[in-house]
């Protein structure tokens, strides 16, 4: 069970980096790459909401 | 199969009809308790009062009748404690319900004269958090002697008692989360501009948020009992797939800006 977990916690966390560089790109005044750091943690995010979906089963 | 339920409910900690009859502290201990639990009463009322009805009556502003009234909020407040032991109901109504009223009353009085508005924004948060100390004090069940608890019925003064304790793994997996969040939050008081400051924070607010939200439903997940029984398969399929392409393209596309860049 454990391993499978780790699936969507690997997502969170990949998650949680991509929000911190895109606040550290927002600090640096480079917008663009603040938005795409979003995108890509939103992506995750999703992608962490559906492994969890398929972890809790029918 | 009613005796097996019964067997089981028995070994789920789940509150029976009968009373348990629980051995009565000795006289001593238990009386030191009394004494802790008025005494904590009494000094969180105290330091509420002096923090925050303490200008009331210190202000030269403030008019006769706030003066009074706060006064009387402070008699309410010790005699509520002083009567908590051998009357609890009264000791409650005047400590809690006389206390407070009063208190309100005093700062409608006092508000007239203008004495809030000269209090300071420190002393205000002080008072928020006498306050809350105040309402944690006199809360059920810790204004009540524990020996007091400890007799009475199951469900009436301890509440529900928990089926099963907390798996580690859900606590570890909701403690990450809440550590994800508090590292969004502080990276976005970096933000040295202004405007871009506001979109980090309310960004980071967001994202905190999803982080929580995220990891407290993998940790409910994951501590399920049944979770072992559930088929040994990754949980990825081609939306996971999908997803992950997309994301994977987003970073190429960043890298290959900053290259242009």
């Amino acid at each position: 069970m454990l391993s499978r977990v780790l699936v969507p916690l690997a997502f969170l966390a990949l998650a949680t980096c991509a929000f911190v560089w895109s606040l550290h790109e927002l600090a640096e005044a480079r917008d663009v790459f603040a938005v795409l750091g979003i995108a890509v943690a939103a992506l995750l995010l999703q992608a962490a909401h559906r492994a969890t979906r398929l972890l809790e089963g029918p | 199969m009613a005796e097996e339920r019964a067997s089981r409910t028995e070994e789920q900690g789940a509150p029976s009809s009968s009373p348990v009859a629980l051995p009565s502290p000795p006289r001593a201990w238990a009386t030191l308790q009394t004494r802790a639990v008025v005494a904590r009463c009494a000094v969180t009322g105290v330091v509420a009062w002096t923090v925050t009805l303490g200008p009331v009556l210190a202000s030269a502003r403030s008019p006769a009748s706030a003066r009074v009234v706060a006064s009387a909020s402070l008699a309410m407040a010790l005699g509520g404690t002083l009567l908590l032991a051998r009357r609890p109901k009264l000791g409650r109504a005047l400590g809690i319900g006389a206390f407070v009223a009063l208190a309100c009353l005093s700062w409608g009085l006092a508000s007239e004269a203008g004495v809030l508005a000269a209090v300071d924004p420190v002393r205000g948060l002080f008072g928020v958090v006498a306050w809350a100390l105040y309402a944690a004090a006199w809360s059920h069940p810790w204004s009540v002697p524990d020996h007091s608890l400890s007799a009475a019925p199951e469900g009436e003064a301890r509440g529900l008692s928990p089926r099963r304790p907390a798996p580690r793994a859900a606590l570890a997996m909701g403690a990450l989360g809440g550590l994800a969040a508090l590292t969004c939050l502080a990276v976005s008081y970096l933000i040295e501009d202004r405007t871009r400051a506001l979109v980090g924070r309310a960004t980071a607010i967001v994202a905190s948020i999803l982080l929580i939200s995220h990891a407290a439903a993998l940790a409910v997940v994951g501590g399920r009992d049944d979770a072992a029984a559930s088929p040994e398969r990754l949980p990825v399929d081609g939306k996971v797939a999908r997803l992950l392409f997309a994301a994977a393209m987003l970073v190429g596309a960043t890298f290959a800006l900053a290259r242009l860049r």
